[in-house]
């Protein structure tokens, strides 16, 4: 038996391998992936690594990059190396749980009406094309403005709003499944609705769903950066947004307030969708299939 | 013959919406089709015909408009949980497309041991090898070393191959099989037809076999039930049927098989098809008929006996 | 010898993969007298689909033609500019494969599209519209003027396929090169459009390559056969004599697949295994690891072809003398 389980296991590991020479074989989505493991690290680490805490004060006031302060200090004298390791955190933190709400919203009412078709399907699809056409920027900013600006509020919130993309991607991959002759073939067998949509077709309908979540994390971190810009982010979080709302008044004379959190929120963006390209092909094979 | 059929359909009907439009197909309109032990019922009808909605309606994969399908003489939709698995146990399908039929996301090992589990046809420690067993069965052997691959690393005759192994994997009185070796090569068309009838007589169990080819319905059939835009227009033994067809489709169909018995082939029918959602009034294929008259046209013909065991739906002796 | 319309010498093209170089067609001759019907018989792995789009230049990559030449009517095909050629597949080489309907552009009406099949230059006349209705009465649709308003969509499968069969032939090609044209379609369907394939054929002259996995079908219509497995010719000759008398066992075992619904059934012998993994295709002949007749030699040594009268021949060891 024990013969048997190892080569279990080598089909699943021969599955990972070839999938990550498709992934490595496109270098933009490698170097995607180095910068997003940096950043990563940068933000888990930020207490170890960050010289200063993120709101401490006693820097020189604009003080240009030096070898205590590596990215210079802002109006306030706080150390922007500190503050965009921190603001690290803010931005993964939010990206990641807002886009995991996200999936978990779209995935369950994107397979029910996908699936189940009909009248279900018609009402599903009316309350996403609700939340499709909302103005993203200004619902979070009423809801910021009645609840309150908190970290959990804007990760709701995001994650509220992207929801609707993930939810039409899905049904339409569960319509397309819910007819093949396999799926047909579980409904033979006696399995119920529940174990066919979870078990049968959303292993199928993950890839694509997969690579558009990868790509929703860049646009949620822009967004909270947006909201703290504004001043509707959580006051008690270090944020990008933040430190560029601060900069605003003093990029002319102190270039690297703005520089270097704005250069935070470009790169880590686009490592993500390099590294969602990167995942599409590691999920896709195009040419491997035998036949 | 007084035992219940395994499974029949009486007066059966499924209809369809067309989509975009308020049209209604009635893609079976009322099919009377019984299944007896030990014996193999060819569905024959091309494109249009509706003969695979009536083979998924018979295991009750598509809800019915009118009539009903009978298990064993207990109505389907009439069937508690518990006995409604019992009927999914005893009716199995495999399909035509062996590039669809089999989950691309799970090993061969998962897909046969779902309806192992779901059904504790072995208990869970046995599962692994009872797949084994199927797969030798059903000749890719030996068995163990497929069990860890994914479909795409198998090719269409053993992907097929595959799909039979876990509708038996369930002990079925009763195989639906959707044209099963069409999508096939020739040469692997002819192992799986003597694997499904090898498996057939060793394992006692009934088939319904749909398919469009003449040729190897005439090989594995022992009777036919000829489909038309969603009607029977003849049934019968199948050497009766094949020596004497009675209906102008029969004969059609016939001529339109390739042989290389015969020097010519008969001219081609006559127009075309009708739409499915539009089918003529009275005699459905009246359109197409060398020998229709006006009558055929007012009255739908009901299959009538024409001799022993061999009926036909058509209003004259032909 | 009459100059051959086609002419194919030993064409060669491959595949470079990760598994290793695909040979997926391994040294094919053949070819096409002017008003001949051909038949290319196989099945999926056989190279038969690959030798058409080799002749055509459609190869797709990273499929590359390797060693041979083609020739239509005297003409080089290989050493043509991709511009001529593209001239050679509008005018002088009709295309008809399978499903119709992926080939036909769903938002333009069928009349629009065999327009396009003319020219460039596509004049709206009486003259182009009546080109365009002759066609599709010449393959025998009863309506022509309704279908030319038609959008595919509209078209059951079988007339999708005529009405690319009138698109090929509006131009009134050489040569029609169809692959697997009724594959997917049903029996009465597909004998309309053997007849119609036969029909034109005959009343335009064209030569016909029939490529199909069906031999019956091409015995139907074709005069002449070529068998072919794992990228090789293995018998070619006229149709009557190899169903007669084939002289290669898998022409056998193809012939003995054939299930005829007008003779009472008979025990099917199968062929054991599966076609070759082309990377690595075996050793000597091709067929033997298959072959129910294989001898020692089979493995070590391909078998020369050898001709049996009238343009009919076959590679096998069983052909020939055994060495004493």
């Amino acid at each position: 038996m024990t013969a048997a389980t190892r080569r279990m296991g080598s089909a699943r590991a021969a599955w990972w391998r070839q999938g990550w020479r498709r992934f490595a074989a496109n270098r933009l989505s490698l170097i995607g992936l180095v910068l997003l493991a940096l950043f990563v690290a940068a933000g888990l680490a930020a207490p170890l690594l960050a010289p200063f805490g993120p709101f401490q004060l006693g820097g020189p006031r604009l003080g240009a990059p030096s070898a205590v302060h590596l990215f210079g200090c802002d109006q306030l004298g706080r150390d922007i190396f500190s503050g965009v390791l921190y603001g690290a955190r803010t931005s993964l933190a939010v990206g990641f749980l807002s886009v995991g709400l996200s999936l978990l919203l779209g995935i369950t009412v994107g397979a029910v009406a996908g699936y189940y078709g009909g009248r279900i399907d018609d009402l599903a699809m009316r309350i996403t094309e609700i939340f499709q056409v909302l103005p993203r920027f200004f619902l979070a900013l009423i809801i910021v403005a009645m609840f309150g600006a908190s970290l959990t509020g804007t990760i709701f919130v995001i994650g509220i709003l992207s929801w609707a993309e993930i939810a039409r991607l899905v049904r339409g991959e569960f319509l397309s499944f819910r007819d093949r002759p396999f799926v047909t073939a579980a409904r033979a067998y006696g399995a119920g609705d529940a174990q066919i949509m979870l078990r049968e077709i959303l292993p199928n309908a993950i890839a694509t769903v997969v690579v558009a979540a990868a790509l929703q994390i860049p646009a949620a971190i822009i967004l909270e950066a947006s909201l703290s810009f504004i001043g509707a982010g959580d006051p008690t979080v270090m944020s990008w947004g933040r430190m560029l709302t601060s900069a605003q008044q003093y990029m002319r004379q102190a270039w690297w307030t703005a520089v270097f959190p704005g250069l935070a929120i470009s790169l880590l963006a686009m490592s993500l969708a390099l590294v969602a390209d990167g995942i599409n092909d590691f999920l896709n094979p195009r040419l491997g299939r035998a036949r | 013959m007084s035992e219940a059929p395994i499974l029949a359909a009486e007066g059966a009907a499924v209809r369809f919406a067309v989509r975009g439009s308020k049209k209604q197909v009635m893609a079976v309109d009322g099919v009377d089709l019984a299944l007896h032990a030990d014996e193999t019922v060819a569905l024959v009808g091309e494109s249009g015909s509706g003969k695979t909605t009536l083979g998924l309606a018979l295991l009750g994969l598509r809800s019915l408009a009118g009539g009903r399908v009978a298990w064993r003489g207990r109505d389907v939709a009439s069937l508690d949980r518990h006995t409604l698995r019992r009927f999914r146990r005893d009716a199995q399908i495999v399909f035509q497309d062996p590039y669809a039929s089999l989950n691309p996301r799970l090993t061969i090992a998962e897909t046969l041991r779902r309806p192992l589990a779901l059904h504790r046809i072995v208990p869970a420690d046995a599962q692994r090898d009872e797949s084994a067993r199927l797969l030798d069965r059903v000749g890719l052997q030996p068995g163990a070393l497929y069990l860890d691959r994914y479909p795409h690393e198998f090719s269409g005759g053993q992907r097929q191959r595959i799909a039979i192994a876990r509708a038996l994997s369930l002990r079925p009185g009763l195989l639906v099989a959707d044209e099963p070796v069409s999508a096939l090569d020739v040469s692997i068309r002819s192992q799986v037809l003597n694997l499904l009838t090898e498996l057939r007589q060793a394992l006692g169990l009934s088939m319904l076999f749909l398919s469009h080819d003449l040729g190897v319905v005439r090989f594995i059939a022992s009777r036919v039930a000829v489909m038309y835009l969603g009607r029977l227009v003849e049934t019968g033994p199948t050497r009766a049927l094949f020596e004497t067809p009675r209906h102008p489709y029969t004969r059609a169909l016939l001529a339109a098989a390739p042989s290389l018995s015969r020097a010519i082939a008969g001219p081609p029918l006559a127009g075309e098809p009708p739409l499915p959602s539009d089918p003529p009034s009275g005699c459905r294929f009246r359109t197409r008929c060398p020998f229709a008259k006006p009558r055929c046209a007012e009255e739908t013909p009901d299959l009538r006996d024409a001799a022993a065991g061999h009926r036909v739906a058509c209003h004259f002796d032909l | 010898m009459s100059a051959a319309l086609l002419a194919v010498e030993d064409l060669a093209t491959s595949f470079a993969t990760d598994g290793g170089t695909l040979r997926a067609v391994d040294g094919v001759s053949f070819h096409v007298d002017a008003g001949e019907a051909i038949g290319i018989v196989g099945e999926s792995g056989s190279g038969k689909s690959m030798t058409a789009l080799s002749i055509l230049r459609l190869v797709p990559s990273p499929g590359r033609i390797t060693r041979g030449r083609i020739s239509l009517a005297g003409r080089d095909l290989l050493g043509l500019s991709e511009a001529a050629m593209r001239g050679v597949r509008r005018t002088d080489i009709a295309m008809i494969f399978q499903d119709a309907g992926a080939y036909l552009n769903p938002v333009m009406t069928v009349g629009e599209q065999i327009a396009e099949a003319i020219g460039p230059a596509r004049p709206r006349d009486a003259a182009a519209r009546a080109r365009i209705l002759a066609a599709l009465s010449s393959v025998q649709i009863a309506d022509p003027a309704r279908i030319a308003r038609a959008y595919p969509h509209e078209l059951s499968g079988g007339m999708q396929q005529r009405v690319l069969i009138a698109a090929a032939l509006i131009r009134e090609p050489r040569l029609i090169l169809a692959d697997e044209p009724t594959t997917a379609l049903d029996a009465t369907v597909q004998q309309q459009i053997l007849a119609c394939l036969a029909d034109l054929q005959q009343r335009t002259g064209a030569a016909l390559l029939l490529i199909s996995h069906d031999l019956a079908v091409v015995a139907q219509i074709c005069d002449r056969l070529h068998i072919m497995y794992a990228g090789e010719i293995v018998e070619h000759g006229p149709v009557r004599e190899i169903f007669a008398a084939p002289k290669h066992p898998y022409t056998r075992a193809l012939l003995d697949a054939i299930l005829d619904p007008w003779q009472p059934p008979r025990a099917l012998v199968p062929l054991d295994g599966a076609p070759p993994d082309m990377a690595a295709p075996p050793p000597g002949c091709r067929f033997h690891p298959r072959c129910p007749q294989a001898m020692a030699i089979c493995a070590k040594t391909a078998p020369p072809a050898r001709s049996f009268g009238d343009a009919h021949a076959a590679r096998c060891w069983l052909n020939e003398e055994p060495v004493p």
